[in-house]
């Protein structure tokens, strides 16, 4: 790069003061869009006079014209104004349900599992009886047939 | 609204991680069937005397027409008698015969032909049982129909500790393995019900 077109490129990049009347018609501008202006929520003004003016006695009088700044998304809308709250209740539901099934899933699998170890037992026990009813029949068939010889 | 968003990150990340858990998969699938008591790994507790190394049949599996293949650990033998109802007689004697128990494992295949499972697999087990605490209860041998049956009993300290019973015949053969406290008087209980015949006990 030249050094020329250097010099140029600074001289059309400086900063330049837009002058007095820039910047009071951009103030101006601002103090008139509504959407720019913070949003001031007044305090609770429920109840009767009477009432209030007893509420607002413990307050100090900067607590009393305190206003709340709101954040404001640029169409206007607040956080609460998108539905969040309903989506979190809503994630919040399904959370549990899930949770719910799961521990029911855990609890029918837990059964299966012990329904099945159950018959593997009964199961166990029967082949066992059925071989112990073989070894005693035979010792008895021996037996019979040892004191029948005897007889003979 | 913030406290909610707190509450939901650690909500999902706790259904996340219940989804991700293995849910008791390995307590609702049945048992592995091919997993013989000693013969697996040796692990950090030696195991205990009364249970056998049993051969891996998987081999003989398909030939078989029957098969009955159980391997019931201690958990699985907890699992199991939380499911027995102790109001019914049959369920409260099989309760008491289980407790004490630290397993059970049984082989038992049939064929429809002679012969056809490895013999020197089932001597194998019996050669087991000649080994020190195993003492025979019955022996059985019955030469025309080759039908052999074996019962022995593992004392430890005095007190039963294990049951082997190994009956084979030319087309089937049974290997069980009971494993801890035996009390034979509770499986006398058992007489006269799911099977069970009576048996004579000798006096004390």
């Amino acid at each position: 790069m030249s050094n020329e077109l250097n010099d140029r490129l600074r001289a059309a990049l400086r900063p330049v003061d837009p002058g007095e009347r820039f910047t009071r018609g951009v103030l101006a501008r601002i103090a008139s869009d509504p959407v720019s202006r913070p949003l001031l929520r007044p305090e609770r003004s429920g109840g009767s006079p009477e009432k209030r003016q007893r509420r607002d006695a413990g307050h100090s009088a900067r607590d009393r014209n305190a206003v709340e700044e709101i954040p404001r998304s640029p169409n206007g809308a607040t956080w609460g104004n998108l539905g969040l709250p309903w989506l979190s209740a809503t994630a919040l539901a399904t959370c549990a349900a899930l949770l719910l099934m799961l521990a029911h899933q855990h609890k029918a699998q837990h059964a299966a599992a012990g329904l099945e170890a159950r018959r593997q037992v009964m199961e166990a026990l029967r082949v066992t009886s059925e071989k112990l009813d073989l070894a005693y029949r035979v010792v008895k068939d021996k037996e019979l047939s040892g004191t029948e010889k005897r007889g003979v | 609204m913030q406290a909610s968003i707190r509450l939901l990150i650690p909500l999902t990340l706790l259904s996340v991680a219940l989804l991700a858990l293995p849910t008791g998969s390995a307590a609702a699938a049945p048992p592995a069937p091919a997993a013989p008591p000693a013969s697996a790994a040796p692990s950090a507790s030696p195991a205990p005397p009364a249970a056998l190394r049993l051969p891996n049949f998987d081999a003989i599996a398909d030939k078989a027409v029957q098969r009955v293949d159980i391997t019931l650990d201690t958990s699985l033998l907890g699992l199991a008698a939380g499911f027995l109802d102790s109001s019914k007689p049959d369920d409260a004697a099989t309760k008491e015969v289980l407790s004490g128990l630290k397993g059970v494992y049984v082989r038992s295949y049939k064929f429809d032909r002679d012969f056809v499972y490895p013999e020197a697999d089932v001597d194998a087990v019996r050669k087991q049982l000649s080994g020190p605490g195993w003492q025979r209860l019955v022996g059985v041998r019955n030469s025309p129909d080759h039908s052999n049956v074996d019962i022995f009993i593992c004392v430890d300290q005095g007190r039963a500790s294990g049951l082997a019973i190994i009956a084979s015949q030319p087309r089937e053969f049974t290997i069980v393995n009971i494993v801890g406290a035996i009390d034979l008087r509770k499986l006398h209980q058992l007489q006269g019900k799911l099977g069970v015949p009576q048996i004579p006990l000798p006096d004390k």
